[in-house]
This record gives structure tokens, C-alpha cells and sequence, in this order.
């Protein structure tokens, strides 16, 4: 059970939450700590994903987001995060003629609307985008990470300087990287 | 103003193809574009990580 504490308190130190979820996460209780235990038992169960993330996001500090980069780090071959870079990444990428690939719900996270953000704050968004990311967008990601492996197109590790496959957590890297560098905020 | 949902028209070519089985499958600019930003996404958190260590 410390472990699962300790996964989730590096996660949300690594992804950078804010202070005051992180120090929720740092404080859990006893009882917390087990819900922590039973939802990564559940992230690395096929088919059992949606509770691990459920439960994860009842408990003080964890947003969709730091639950869905818990997930990405339990379960590398399959796990994908979504956070604001990659909502407006893949709410941007067409599907010939069929619309974008997903349809997060988004919303400005200052009153000054220069800084926008995954709308997960309201019981409507969170089921809105917690169903959008189990139901389309970890579906839609492994679908790209299958084909990419078909088509033998690979990337160089920056570290290892071999060739890799992608895994979906590779996508939402990129994704991720394509925001950082020209995103609109 | 609405919250910025998307961009449209942001990618040139890059995009998804549904195959007759359902199967989505990235363009060929999406292939490279997503190969090349995550061989960069890896060497600016490199950076990253360098220039905080180096604070």
C-alpha cells in the first residue's frame, strides 16, 4: 500500500499538480492509501481501466488528468495520459471526413481567457470527458499505435538511439510536444 | 468568446483515414509529423530537465 502511495505522490509531483493536490496526495490517509492500491490493481486489469480511474478521482488532489498519468505510468504498453496539450491536439486532428478525432470538453482556466484548460471541474464535464477518454480516445490511440506499428514507422530513442515502436503513450508525447511548441493557450 | 475547443485547418494533410474495417489509420504526414515530434518531445525534456539541473 506505501508503494501505490509513493507511485501516486512521484506521478503528481512529476506532472507538476498544484500545491495544494499535491500536498492532499502527500497527506492521505490509511483509507485513501488502499483506494490508491485497489485502483492501480485495476488500471493494470484489462478491461477494469475505468475503475481504476473512477476511484482515483474521488480521492483529494486527483483530477482526470493526474489519474490518466497514473494510468500511462501502471500500464506503459497500453496507458495514455490526457491533460490540456492533448485534448486540443486530437480535438484538432480530422478524421477524413468525419469530423475531429475527439471531442473534449475544454474551457478557459482564467478569467482573463488566456489560459485554457480539459474541462473536468463539474460532475457534467468530468463524465463528459472521463467517457471521451476511456470510450474514444484510448481506443483511437492504440488504433494509431497498431497501424504505425503495421507500417513499420518507427522512431529513434533519443536515448538509446535505437529504433522503437510507438505506443499510445508515445502519441500523446508527441501530441503533448506539438502543444508545448504551438498550441494556442 | 467560447473556450478554444480546437483548431481547425491546424494540421496540413496530417489527419486520420477510416479503412473499410474500422480501422483508423494516420496519413503520412501524421506518421511523420508524430514520429518527428516525439523524437523532439524527448530531447526538449532533455533540455528541460538540463537547464533546471544547471539553476
Amino acid at each position: 500500500m506505501a508503494a501505490a502511495h509513493a507511485i501516486v505522490v512521484d506521478v503528481s509531483q512529476w506532472a507538476g499538480n498544484n500545491a495544494n493536490s499535491h500536498a492532499q496526495i502527500v497527506g492521505a490517509t490509511y483509507a485513501q492509501q488502499a483506494v490508491m492500491q485497489a485502483s492501480i490493481n485495476n488500471l493494470i486489469t484489462p478491461g477494469r481501466e475505468g475503475y481504476g480511474i473512477n476511484a482515483l478521482c474521488e480521492l483529494p488532489g486527483i483530477s482526470l488528468v493526474i489519474a490518466s498519468k497514473i494510468f500511462r505510468f501502471c500500464a506503459p504498453q497500453v496507458g495514455a495520459a490526457v491533460d490540456r496539450h492533448a485534448s486540443y491536439f486530437f480535438n484538432s486532428l480530422p478524421v477524413a471526413g468525419r469530423g475531429m478525432s475527439t471531442n473534449f470538453i475544454r474551457e478557459w482556466s482564467n478569467g482573463r481567457h488566456t489560459s485554457s484548460r480539459l474541462a473536468i471541474y463539474t460532475p457534467k464535464n468530468y463524465g463528459l470527458n472521463h467517457a471521451q477518454y476511456l470510450e474514444i480516445y484510448l481506443p483511437l490511440l492504440a488504433n494509431m499505435a497498431y497501424a504505425m506499428d503495421i507500417l513499420q514507422a518507427q522512431y529513434i530513442c533519443a536515448s538509446t538511439k535505437q529504433a522503437k515502436n510507438l505506443t499510445p503513450a508515445d502519441i500523446e508525447m508527441a501530441a503533448y510536444y506539438w502543444w508545448a511548441c504551438n498550441g494556442s493557450r | 468568446m467560447p473556450p478554444p475547443n480546437n483548431a481547425p485547418d491546424l494540421f496540413q494533410g496530417a489527419e486520420l483515414i477510416i479503412q473499410p474495417a474500422g480501422q483508423y489509420v494516420p496519413s503520412q504526414v501524421l506518421i511523420q509529423l508524430l514520429v518527428t515530434l516525439r523524437v523532439t518531445a524527448m530531447t526538449g525534456l532533455q533540455e528541460q530537465a538540463l537547464k533546471q539541473a544547471n539553476r
